[in-house]
């Protein structure tokens, strides 16, 4: 097996709140290969933000990851002081934030805003001191240096036109599709090997969804990133992920390849998922939505946290809690003591 | 960009006009008729019907307001009823120091409150920041007047380092010149200089939890650089529009505490008139201080365009 | 989603022992409803937590009662004579009382320049204060309320004039339009002072109301009034103006320092009430040209001042955060 880009193992972040504990990532394992495109499958609530923000390190306080392991390209990151995390984030790791609207910063141009990226983390001899960074925000950047081009450069390999013109404009002059293009530039500036990309089109209108998704998969042949495609659209997921993970309620619940896990799903909650969901060859189909709503974080006391909700609970399902288990073809598992075998393990 | 500032410009120049108006039907809504009140009870007819000649109250309401306009823009600001000097005289020697007053508790008031207010949110809920707060808190309880009592006896009388009265023009030396305006100054500025704060410190604050912030620790931007580059101009853009509203503190101030430190300025000026019921002194002053006030004002949202790109730069293109 | 040859896969294969929806029941969860505070009880609760605030309603409290019950609680009478100029705790003999007899009393905050008892003076300075504060909240409260309501209730043009104006009014220095107004008056006095202050603040109550109005104006039960042919004025005063409760309680507790430092600086400069009677602005001013040698005389009021308006500015700061305010509405 190829050396992981990502190995997370049994990953657990939690929020201390009046109420009690929110158990936002319950014991989560993930991995991811270089140069592939993993997708994380959940609604809203089901943690994987918060996994996101755990795997860069950037989870707000009072929130803490309080155990497991998070391994990059071989190194612990839980186990680096706080300045080695910083310079791995933004780096060799990067995120691409959801909102594009309110992502960048409408006091830098966009220009500035990817060559910072791209002098903190590649070599430019340029200074990143504090009087430098101020002396660059009051006069702008200098246009001849290479973080400059570099930035132009991206503006260029993400399809923005004019991309020279361009860098030196405010986010406010971009179009809603064009700001996500510039957040996707600014994170693969600095050429990371992972990309965490947290619902990168659901702010923005269904054509331009399309072009964003293309434009992800070009980048990654271009760059040989991999990328964490973080959504809950079912559509986009199959459009561009090579594998998939399913989240409930702060736990994985299913993975497999693409095409493996939306032919044959197997966990009962991804068969809830795919049954609601339209689908245009069968545009007459009665849509099942799954019974109940989404549990409430806070000390969960059953072992599998869809079972309130799940057509197939048996008692069991309540008090044991499910363990992955071979099912359908190639790397397919589900968590649920209701399918495949005990035995039968990755 | 240009086009916000004309739109301002033509603003200011509207609001002076109105201010004038006002002024003008003020005067005449005096209740007694303004003659009357300036001479006094025991004035002989002869003299009441020569002032009110010479002031042009016997001509029709709208020739009067277009004279009124076309005297100011002359320059014929009238006469003092007391002391028969110009008003544009006594104007004229009372204006730089309410002004130097004013402009040094601006720079004072922002010199402090900045600082501050970036002390308090970054510090939040530690001692910097309980003393920043609860400065801030009395500073808005304190009128201006008493702050410069409070000054005038502590530095004047009891150290003895400043004067207590009077003014020293700046042509006598600067040392002296401040000399004579630092206590005033601080008794203006400290009022604004607290409710600036506060904005300040409520601006990061929110500044600092904006997604962009966010994204910017995903990059691996370092805290200070955060702070100074990526946040403070974007909280400023509230705070540049309180310390605007707050000058009115300042103009208002500035009335009262020349009176405590005996300074010959509008605000002197203003109230020895009305006590007089000196009127064109009084209308003149008037003008005068909601000219400065508006000017001030017209700086700050010029000052926006500095400060917002959105405003610099318009809206979308693409 | 693609490729798939069969019509739709065959989910929920068999019901298991707890369908959708059913649960053990020594796993049942309760629903804990959030119960929704009334005002009155978010206001008691915030007093409880935030310290800041309770301490300025003590002394918001102190500050009334002593106002309202002035010649019970001070020690002498306002125009009672002692030694001139008589420094802090320090103290008088003689007959005071008409009694026959010598008494020594302490004179906790000194005496003036005309030999009154300051701290008693302050106390019916309180008085005057606390009134004319009252008087000029009062008066732009009403004048503002109708104006506010006018103008979002017709909306459209009238709305447009009537805001602008009031806006510009109110951008205005509070004590250069109180002079002003001073000035066209023509005369002294407190209900010259209340005018004169008063109509600096009209713009925040038109503001908070016409705010309301606007947001209320669309709701069903509004429409319902008038399709039963309730008059406009009756809609305004018993359906729109209760809901704006909140912003405008806070309001007013912001409100009355400010109309207490405005009718000091007016009094200060001899604009504002007439020249006996003991308010606190009045009372700095008699101090001022003795600071050299009684600086007690301007200070103990000044503190005074200073003490009220704080525990206002606290006390409504906190009620803004208990009744979830922001800042943008009430300043």
């Amino acid at each position: 097996m190829p050396t992981s880009v990502l190995e997370v193992e049994n990953l657990h972040t939690q929020f201390p709140t009046d109420r009690g504990i929110v158990r936002a990532v319950d014991g989560v394992d993930l991995s991811i290969r270089p140069g592939e495109i993993v997708g994380l499958v959940g609604e809203s609530g089901s943690g994987k933000s918060v996994l996101a923000e755990s795997i860069l390190g950037i989870v707000e306080g009072p929130g803490e990851i309080t155990g497991g392991e998070i391994q990059f390209q071989g190194e612990s990151l839980l186990n680096m002081t706080d300045r080695q995390r910083q310079s791995v984030r933004g780096g060799r790791m990067s995120m691409i934030f959801q909102d594009p609207m309110n992502s960048l910063n409408p006091t830098l141009t966009v220009g500035e805003q990817i060559a910072e990226a791209v002098r903190i983390h590649r070599d430019t001899n340029e200074s990143i001191s504090f009087p430098a960074e101020i002396k660059r925000k009051i006069l702008g950047a200098a246009k001849d240096k290479p973080a400059w081009r570099q930035a132009i450069n991206m503006l260029e390999a993400v399809q923005i036109p004019e991309p020279e013109a361009r860098a030196a404009d405010f986010p406010h002059q971009f179009s809603g599709g064009m700001r996500q293009r510039a957040m996707i530039a600014m994170a693969l500036a600095s050429e990371p090997d992972l990309v965490v990309a947290d619902e990168p089109t659901t702010a923005l209108d269904v054509t331009i969804q399309a072009q964003i998704l293309e434009e992800l998969e070009n980048l990654k042949e271009e760059f040989d990133t991999a990328i964490l495609l973080i959504t809950h659209d079912l559509a986009v997921v199959a459009e561009t992920c090579d594998r998939v993970n399913v989240m409930y309620a702060g736990k994985i619940v299913e993975r497999a390849e693409t095409q493996e896990l939306f032919t044959s799903p197997e966990h009962p909650y991804t068969q809830g998922l795919i049954a609601s969901t339209p689908q245009i060859e069968n545009p007459n189909a009665t849509l099942e939505p799954i019974q109940g709503n989404v549990p409430d974080l806070i000390d969960i006391e059953y072992a599998c946290h869809f079972a309130p909700r799940c057509p197939e609970a048996e008692r069991e399902c309540f008090e044991q809690t499910p363990d992955f288990r071979l099912v359908g073809d190639g790397d397919h598992e589900a968590a649920c003591l209701r399918r495949g075998s005990a035995d039968d393990r990755l | 960009m240009w086009r916000y500032v004309a739109k301002r410009t033509a603003h200011a120049f509207f609001v002076m006009w109105l201010v004038a108006t006002t002024v003008f039907v003020g005067l005449r809504s005096v209740p007694g008729g303004p003659v009357r009140a300036m001479l006094g009870q025991e004035a002989t007819p002869e003299a009441v019907a020569s002032l009110r000649a010479e002031l042009g109250l016997n001509d029709p309401l709208y020739v009067q307001y277009v004279d009124w306009f076309a005297s100011m823009l002359t320059g014929d600001f009238g006469r003092s009823i007391t002391s028969s000097e110009s008003v544009g005289q006594l104007i004229a020697s009372a204006a730089p120091r309410t002004i130097s007053i004013a402009a040094l508790a601006v720079t004072l008031g922002l010199a402090i409150a900045i600082p501050a207010g970036i002390i308090g949110a970054t510090r939040r809920n530690q001692s910097a920041d309980y003393v920043a707060t609860l400065g801030a808190f009395v500073g808005i309880s304190l009128p201006a007047f008493f702050v410069g009592i409070l000054l005038a006896i502590v530095f004047g009388v009891w150290l003895g380092w400043f004067p207590v009265v009077g003014y020293t023009p700046l042509s006598e030396g600067v040392i002296p010149w401040l000399r004579g305006i630092i206590l005033p100054s601080i008794a203006v500025g400290l009022p604004y200089a607290a409710g600036v704060t506060r904005m300040m410190r409520s601006s990061l604050i929110e500044t600092l939890n904006e997604q962009y912030m966010r994204t910017a620790v995903a990059k691996g931007v370092t805290s200070r650089t955060r702070l100074y580059k990526h946040a403070l101009q974007n909280a400023l853009i509230p705070v540049v529009t309180i310390a605007g509203i707050q000058l009115a503190l300042i103009l208002g101030g500035s009335v009262t505490v020349e009176i405590v430190f005996g300074i010959q300025g509008l605000g002197r000026v203003l109230v020895n008139s009305i006590l007089e019921r000196n009127y064109p002194v009084t209308q003149m002053t008037i003008l005068l201080v909601a000219g400065i006030f508006v000017f001030m004002n017209l700086l700050v949202d010029i000052m926006y365009t500095a400060i917002d790109p959105r405003i610099r730069y318009g809206g979308e293109e693409a | 989603m693609s490729n798939t040859e069969d019509d739709q896969p065959d989910f929920a294969r068999y019901e298991g022992e707890f369908g959708a929806g059913e649960v053990p029941v020594e796993y049942e969860i309760e629903d804990t409803i959030e119960e929704h505070a009334s005002t009155a009880e978010r206001i008691v609760s915030t007093l409880k937590r935030d310290k800041l605030a309770f301490l300025g309603a003590l002394v918001v409290v102190a500050f009334v009662l002593t106002a309202i019950f002035a010649p019970y609680v001070a020690p002498h009478g306002p125009e009672q004579q002692f030694g001139f100029m008589q420094e802090p705790l320090s103290e008088s003999t003689g007959d005071f009382n008409g009694d026959g007899q010598q008494e020594t009393v302490t004179h906790y905050l000194g005496t003036d320049s005309f030999g009154y008892d300051i701290l008693t003076r302050i106390i019916y300075g309180a008085q005057i204060s606390l009134l004319v504060a009252f008087a000029t909240v009062a008066f732009a409260f009403t004048i503002g309320t109708a104006l506010g309501t006018t103008a979002g209730f017709y909306g459209g043009k009238l709305d447009s004039i009537i805001m602008r104006g009031i806006d510009f009014i109110w951008a205005f220095p509070t004590i250069i339009l109180g002079v002003g107004v001073i000035a066209v008056l023509g005369g002294l006095g407190w209900l010259n002072v209340v005018i004169a202050i008063g109509i600096a603040f009209i713009d925040d109550f038109a503001r908070i109301v016409r705010g309301e109005v606007l947001s209320i104006r669309e709701e069903e039960y509004i429409t319902a009034a008038e399709a039963v042919g309730m008059s406009d004025s009756r809609i305004m005063l018993r359906e729109i103006l209760p809901n704006a409760v909140s912003p405008i309680i806070v309001q007013a507790t912001l409100m009355i320092p400010l109309a207490i430092l405005g009718e000091a600086a007016l009094s200060f400069l001899g604009l504002g009430v007439k020249p006996t009677t003991p308010t606190w602005g009045l009372l700095i001013s008699d101090g001022r040209q003795f600071i050299s040698q009684a600086w007690w005389i301007s200070v103990m009021p000044g503190l005074a001042i200073m003490t009220v308006v704080l525990a206002f500015n606290t006390l409504g700061d906190g009620l803004r955060d208990a009744l979830d305010i922001s800042e943008q509405e009430v300043n």
